[in-house]
């Protein structure tokens, strides 16, 4: 298991099920700052290819614009610079406004991007 | 109203005197600014807060039960909001200038407005005039999907752009601007943002 933490949140990369859940609040200052977490799920990603990766933002209760800034980066990475053999899953709630609009503006950019919406 | 006042955008400064508000005041050299990116988000949870109790109050006030859902996504994006003028006007202030920025929020019955008023250089203005004409000038869906697609090449770009193109295009606000000369002090400018949410 592979995690970047802080008081406020957390991102746990474990392989064997090829999952990252995303905990917390992320208000992080631009994108060199969240340069660690981007290189996790880059890093994530390339291990992973040709599979399946998951990303479940569930328990993600906020995302500034560098954060989406950061999410766009990844995606742009499977899809476009590195065209990776990925079969890319992002998880979040149904009922959460904010999650469901980055998962339909990531698949505007990955349209292969699968998107499940859980149920409470 | 000073000669050089410009406005663009939906800025209409009727709405600023109206209605129950609520206003924080930040001074750029009052601490690190590290300490006071930490304390964006604390802000704006607090306005967030403040708002979400109003809006419950006002909907049983109107005997209609919101729904958990609906207040919590209200909330989000109030939250959203806010934090992205915060982090704006952190990033663009004239640190030397020792102007107070400030983040107002008003209640209105159908909308809620926010409005930061922050001082900057006159050259950061002139830029930032140019982003913004730009705005008013595209389709902002086509603009935000082009500006995500270029900052994911672009290595150590700080800023992304994409804060206000995101209130547009997920939260469907409404913004305006007002650029003022500030004859305080030479060479800066005051620079206020207007966001308009429905509610």
């Amino acid at each position: 298991m592979q995690q970047i933490k802080d008081e406020k949140y957390q991102i746990s990369y474990d392989a064997e099920s090829a999952t990252i859940c995303f905990e917390g609040a992320l208000l992080l200052n631009g994108a060199p700052a969240y340069a660690p977490i981007l290189h996790l799920l880059q890093e994530a990603a390339e291990e992973q290819a040709p599979k399946c990766l998951t990303v479940d933002i569930r328990a993600l209760k906020f995302l500034n614009s560098s954060g989406i800034n950061m999410m766009t980066k990844f995606v742009m990475y499977i899809s476009d610079i590195k065209a990776l053999e990925l079969e890319l899953v992002f998880v979040a709630w149904s009922h959460v406004a904010w999650q469901e609009k980055l998962t339909i503006n990531l698949t505007r950019l990955m349209p292969t991007l699968q998107t499940r919406l859980e149920q409470e | 109203m000073p000669e050089n006042t410009r406005f663009f955008g939906d800025f209409e400064e009727s709405t600023l005197k109206q209605g129950e508000s609520l206003t924080m005041v930040f001074s750029p050299g009052h601490s690190p600014l590290k300490r006071r990116w930490e304390n964006n988000g604390l802000s704006a949870d607090f306005i967030a807060d403040y708002f979400k109790n109003f809006y419950i109050s006002r909907q049983q006030e109107k005997d209609q039960n919101s729904d958990d859902y609906t207040a919590e996504n209200l909330r989000d994006a109030v939250k959203y909001v806010a934090n992205e003028l915060l982090e704006n006007s952190m990033k663009f202030q004239d640190v030397s200038a020792s102007f107070t920025a400030q983040i107002t929020l008003l209640l209105h019955t159908d909308r809620l407005v926010f409005c930061v008023t922050n001082g900057v250089k006159q050259t950061q203005a002139d830029v930032f005039l140019q982003y913004v004409e730009k705005l008013l000038s595209h389709d902002p869906h086509e603009l935000y999907l082009e500006t995500m697609r270029r900052s994911a090449r672009d290595e150590n770009k700080g800023h992304s752009g994409l804060g206000l193109l995101s209130m547009i295009c997920d939260y469907s606000a409404k913004l305006g601007w007002k650029f003022e000369d500030n004859p305080a002090i030479p060479g800066t400018a005051i620079v206020s943002t207007l966001v308009t949410l429905a509610t």
